[in-house]
């Protein structure tokens, strides 16, 4: 034991450096592409076609200009946006974790079917299963509305799934049947008691759906006509043209723009996995 | 003999409520379509009427023993799947062992975690033409670090190769992904509890042994989301491969996954709904038997040991009160 | 007990919810053609949804003139309200495939020629137009635009674009090396090489995208083997085999070997070496006729870049069967009334008015060339329009881009074959027989 004691401090010290070399080559490479996008957001077409850059140029403004000034409002496409991740993120994670917990918590006859179903739902490669839904959405006459960008997420597979591993590894059964004799309502103890728990799952499966929702072009691009309700991503994408001169840096620009949002997100929702405080278990 | 307390059971179907009636209307229409028109002759824009085919498998036949392509996209799936994931979950693993390694005590862990995640949020599109820039031919930035370090005296084309091509599409989902899966990882071990990493460090545990023995075993329920997650999605990748080497599919077909394949059957060419959804059907025969594989590997043998005892228990004791 | 109840509860919930599905599916369902009035509100105003590929972004002169065109009707016809869809070039054709798979289409939408066209009208989902060509507009097409949008002898779509595929070069650059423009393809070797030992990049070619080095096959295979065996490989009513025809891919490996094209041009786009020729680094661009407002009109560009370009046509091959008035090119994007649409009428007339409008106005308001034919005595026009409308009138033949011809799956082979033949991953014989064969499967 003594001896394991004095060797630690030493391997410690060289295992300690060889970890810090690699998590920062390893966040180097992750930041890259952003720093490559987020300079060419300033630098003039065709220098971004002369060649990759790691340092910023002074074309900002000019490529502003240009953006604005092609009926790109960004303001517009951002509330859009916003609302159609906002929503369908809050939809996806409360349900999802609704869900997960009547799978683990309670015993039910076809629990185990329910389950295996869901699984089995994750597993349609979402390709083909498209034009089913888009169909249906016209058929519905249910285009140019952010229902069916949001109401669908109420059914998340993958993150139900998630939850459901959580909670069987972070759950136990005492708390709430401590709960029940306190007499909470089975909805509240899951308002009060369990959600609580559940923060990091849910902060991770919420930043998720909501990259992913974000950043979504397709089914808005199917979904939505008319220009008024288009997302942000559409919009970057109309910002390509053969015809004339693309305007590469302002396309950066907007693309920029619409990652800036998720960093935001993705700072405010991070401290929940960050902190140190681990949050299961009943205290002993 | 009394009745052991309420049940509530009940509290089951009704929290599971919403997830069921969204699914049936926003996803149970679709899915079953896809599959129904699997057995189809459905094929071009717009109907003329569609008829099962004379022999319904006649699609999923073609497609496994006939289709090249369709063969090949497997062959490409599974070998992209292994570049991306076996590199994806060790250095996931590894970097959550050393982020929650109190003994550690490493600084700006905090830092690290949100750097790591960041090339999960930009969207695929976009690191396609980044990383199409970086890997330019002739005279990227690649091809001149590596004409700077002596690596290679001429050009290399990295796109119109096949193993370099698919090394980097296999690269670029690395990289995408590998912070996700360690911050699933980390909030995985955020829900232990902490007792438990008080004990070990009190009988002694190093750092490896606390990681083997305390952290990966309690996090196995985590671990097998984990697993399938990157198994299901690695059975469907098709962002990057669709959009990294133009025109899809890259050289000689090498970077051809599954779903680029579905895809390509069902809006280009001449819209071949039928193999297409047909493909998709095999698709999610393979994830599922796949999937059951892990659950059968990942159960918790002590739980099922557990149930196991109490099914004989119950058996002998309603013997017992039959027989007696 | 208490179970029992759940257990009725549950399946209560469960066939609301099953009726409610089918409520949804049931009433949102009246397809358009049982319901006539569902463009026609019961105020008598006509909605007619428009779908087109001109953002004010990437297209402002284009989208202008929509704009002008749709007031314009409105105004005419204070009945009617034309809505605007507007997506760029890709998400349209991606939005179109699921739109037509799901059979709902816009009233007013553009689509492409012959081979994209082909599936379309195979669905009946475009409603013929035939009848607009023997009213107002008859006549007034160019001789073989509305001819590419027949099928079986009905006409399925009206064109707005048409475009040549001239041979632009940098006049400054030849004026420097002592150059004339080339007539014969010896001539035009001749200048590839004599730019090459001045060390100045002969032809700019991106050819990732793959349609650009097409263009240069078409022009090799229609010089030597000529307009007509051409077209009869593309159809499939003659083989790529054709001495002529395998001659000319050839050839192009040739012109790659003598490094006429500029470096790494294989996995470059168009865009990306657009910008190496109007600088001046590079001295011929093989291209089409929409590129011009960037040669006259357009004043992001220096006006002194836009004055040392000109164009000449594709040199002739000694010995080959083509002549110099013979051309690449085609139309363009056109408009289709849907089929299933239910104010079918009101938009076909709505489709009559854009097309002429459109040819009156889409060249100085666009320097875009319509399909309609253009007085250049009455319009005011930049000379390279001028020079190059002529040359329309001249023209003998006209054949249409091989990508857009052939149908989509052949197509793709095709494209995929060139990139292979400039590459040097394919014998001129492996690329006939790979076209046979994709021209043979007829999709």
């Amino acid at each position: 034991m003594a001896k394991l004691q004095r060797n630690a401090p030493v391997s410690h010290g060289i295992n300690k450096t060889i970890i810090y070399i690699v998590c920062i080559f390893l966040a180097l490479l992750s930041i890259l592409p952003f720093w490559i996008m987020f300079v060419n957001a300033t630098r003039s077409t065709p220098e971004i076609q002369s060649g990759l850059s790691l340092l910023p140029s002074t074309h900002l403004k000019t490529n502003w200009d240009v953006l604005t000034s092609k009926s790109f409002d960004p303001l517009k496409g951002f509330f859009n946006s916003l609302i159609i991740s906002g929503f369908s993120t809050a939809c996806a994670v409360y349900f999802s974790s609704l869900t997960a917990y009547g799978l683990v918590v309670y015993n039910w006859k076809w629990r185990q079917p329910f389950f295996t179903f869901i699984m089995c739902v994750m597993m349609v490669p979402a390709q083909a299963s498209a034009i089913g839904f888009y169909q249906f959405m016209y058929q519905l006459h249910w285009t140019n509305s952010f229902l069916p960008l949001i109401l669908p997420a109420i059914a998340s597979p993958a993150m139900v799934f998630f939850m459901r591993q959580y909670l069987l590894g972070a759950l136990s059964l005492e708390i709430v049947e401590a709960a029940r004799i306190d007499g909470s309502g089975e909805f509240s103890t899951f308002n009060r008691i369990i959600m609580p728990i559940m923060v990091p799952a849910i902060a991770t499966q919420a930043i998720f759906a909501f990259v992913a929702s974000w950043n979504n072009l397709f089914m808005p691009l199917i979904l939505l006509t008319q220009k008024e309700k288009y997302t942000l991503p559409i919009m970057v994408s109309l910002l390509r043209g053969d015809i004339y001169k693309t305007e590469f840096g302002s396309i950066y620009l907007g693309l920029a723009l619409t990652a800036l949002p998720l960093f935001v997100i993705y700072f405010l929702l991070s401290r929940y996995i960050i902190a140190g405080v681990a949050l299961g278990g009943v205290k002993e | 003999m009394r009745r052991k307390g309420v049940s509530y059971a009940k509290y089951g179907y009704i929290f599971s409520l919403p997830f069921i009636l969204v699914f049936l209307v926003f996803s149970l229409y679709p899915i079953l379509y896809t599959a129904v028109i699997g057995f189809t002759d459905m094929k071009g824009l717009i109907p003329k009427p569609i008829h099962i085919m004379d022999n319904p498998f006649q699609n999923f036949k073609d497609l496994l023993f006939d289709n090249a392509s369709f063969q090949q996209s497997l062959l490409n799936t599974g070998l992209l799947w292994i570049i991306n994931f076996i590199p994806q979950i060790i250095l996931a693993l590894l970097l959550t062992a050393w982020f929650t390694n109190k003994r550690l005590n490493l600084k700006g862990t905090g830092a690290f975690k949100v750097l790591l995640y960041m090339p999960n949020i930009i969207t695929a599109s976009t690191i396609a033409v980044l990383f199409s820039t970086l890997f330019a031919y002739p005279m990227g930035p690649v091809n001149s670090l590596f004409h700077a370090l002596g690596w290679s005296d001429s050009p290399i084309n990295f796109l119109q190769d096949k193993m370099t091509a698919r090394g980097i599409v296999g690269f670029i989902q690395f990289w995408m992904w590998y912070g996700n899966t360690m911050i699933v990882l980390v909030a995985g071990v955020l829900g232990i509890n902490p007792a438990l990493f008080e004990a070990a460090s009190i009988d002694g545990a190093n750092g490896f042994q606390t990681f083997f023995r305390v952290t990966l075993p309690s996090l196995r329920t985590i671990m097998l989301y984990t697993l399938i997650t990157s198994m299901i999605g690695g059975l469907q990748m098709f962002d990057i491969p669709q959009l990294f080497i133009t025109p899809a599919g890259g050289p000689d077909n090498a970077t051809l996954t599954t779903s680029v394949f579905i895809y390509g059957q069902a809006f280009k060419g001449s819209y071949m709904y039928n193999k297409a959804a047909a493909a998709s059907m095999i698709m999610f025969v393979i994830a599922a038997v796949l999937s059951a594989l892990l659950f059968y590997l990942m159960r918790d043998r002590d739980a099922s040991k557990l149930k196991k005892q109490m099914k004989k228990q119950k058996k002998a004791a309603k013997a017992a009160a039959r027989g007696a | 007990m208490g179970d029992a109840d759940v257990y009725k509860k549950m399946r209560v919930s469960l066939a609301l919810a099953a009726s409610l599905v089918l409520a949804a599916t049931g009433c949102g369902n009246p397809s358009k053609n049982d319901n006539p009035d569902l463009g026609e509100a019961s105020d008598g105003t006509i909605t007619i949804n428009m779908m087109h590929l001109y953002p004010q972004a990437g297209a402002a002169g284009q989208y202008r003139i929509v704009n002008k065109i749709i007031d314009e009707y409105q105004t005419e016809n204070p009945n009617v309200v034309i809505k605007q869809e507007v997506l760029d070039n890709e998400q349209y054709k991606a939005k179109i495939k699921v739109l037509s798979a799901i059979n709902e289409l816009p009233d007013v939408g553009m689509t492409w020629a012959a081979g994209y066209l082909q599936p379309f009208v195979g669905g009946e989902l475009f409603a013929p137009l035939d009848d607009l060509l023997q009213g107002e507009l008859m006549d007034s097409f160019v001789a073989g635009t509305t001819e590419a949008y027949a099928i079986q002898g009905k006409t399925y779509a009206l064109p707005l674009e048409f475009n040549l595929a001239p041979i632009y070069y940098n006049k400054k650059i030849f004026e420097q090396y002592g150059l004339r423009v080339p007539t014969t393809y010896d001539e035009f070797l001749n200048v590839v090489k004599t730019l090459e030992d001045n060390g100045v990049v002969p032809i700019a070619l991106g050819n990732k995208d793959r349609w650009t080095g097409s263009l240069w096959y078409m022009y090799m295979a229609d010089r030597v083997a000529g307009a007509e065996k051409l077209a009869n490989a593309l159809k499939g009513e003659a083989s790529f085999a054709d001495p002529g025809l395998t001659e000319s891919a050839k050839l192009i490996q040739d012109l790659v070997g003598m490094n006429a094209f500029n470096e790494g041009f294989n996995g470059l786009s168009n865009d990306e070496v657009k910008e190496q020729f109007i600088q001046g680094k590079a001295a011929m661009y093989l291209m089409g006729t929409w590129e011009l407002p960037n040669y006259t009109t357009n004043q992001k560009v220096e006006q002194q870049l836009r004055d040392s370009i000109g164009f000449f046509k594709f040199p002739t091959v000694s010995g080959g069967k083509g002549n110099i008035d013979s051309w690449v090119g085609g139309p363009g994007v056109g408009l289709f009334v849907a089929e299933n649409s239910p104010v079918k009428e009101e938009a076909k007339k709505f489709v009559e008015f854009f097309v002429k409008r459109w040819g009156e106005v889409s060249v100085t308001g666009a320097g875009v060339i319509p399909a309609t034919k253009v007085d250049t005595t009455k319009v005011r026009l930049p000379q390279l329009y001028t020079d190059l409308l002529n040359e329309v009138n001249k023209a003998t033949s006209i054949t249409l881009f091989a990508d857009v011809q052939m149908a989509s799956g052949a197509a793709e082979v095709h494209l995929n074959q060139i990139q292979a033949l400039f590459g040097g991953a394919v014998t001129p014989d492996g690329f006939a027989a790979e076209h046979d064969k994709a021209v043979k499967a007829g999709q």
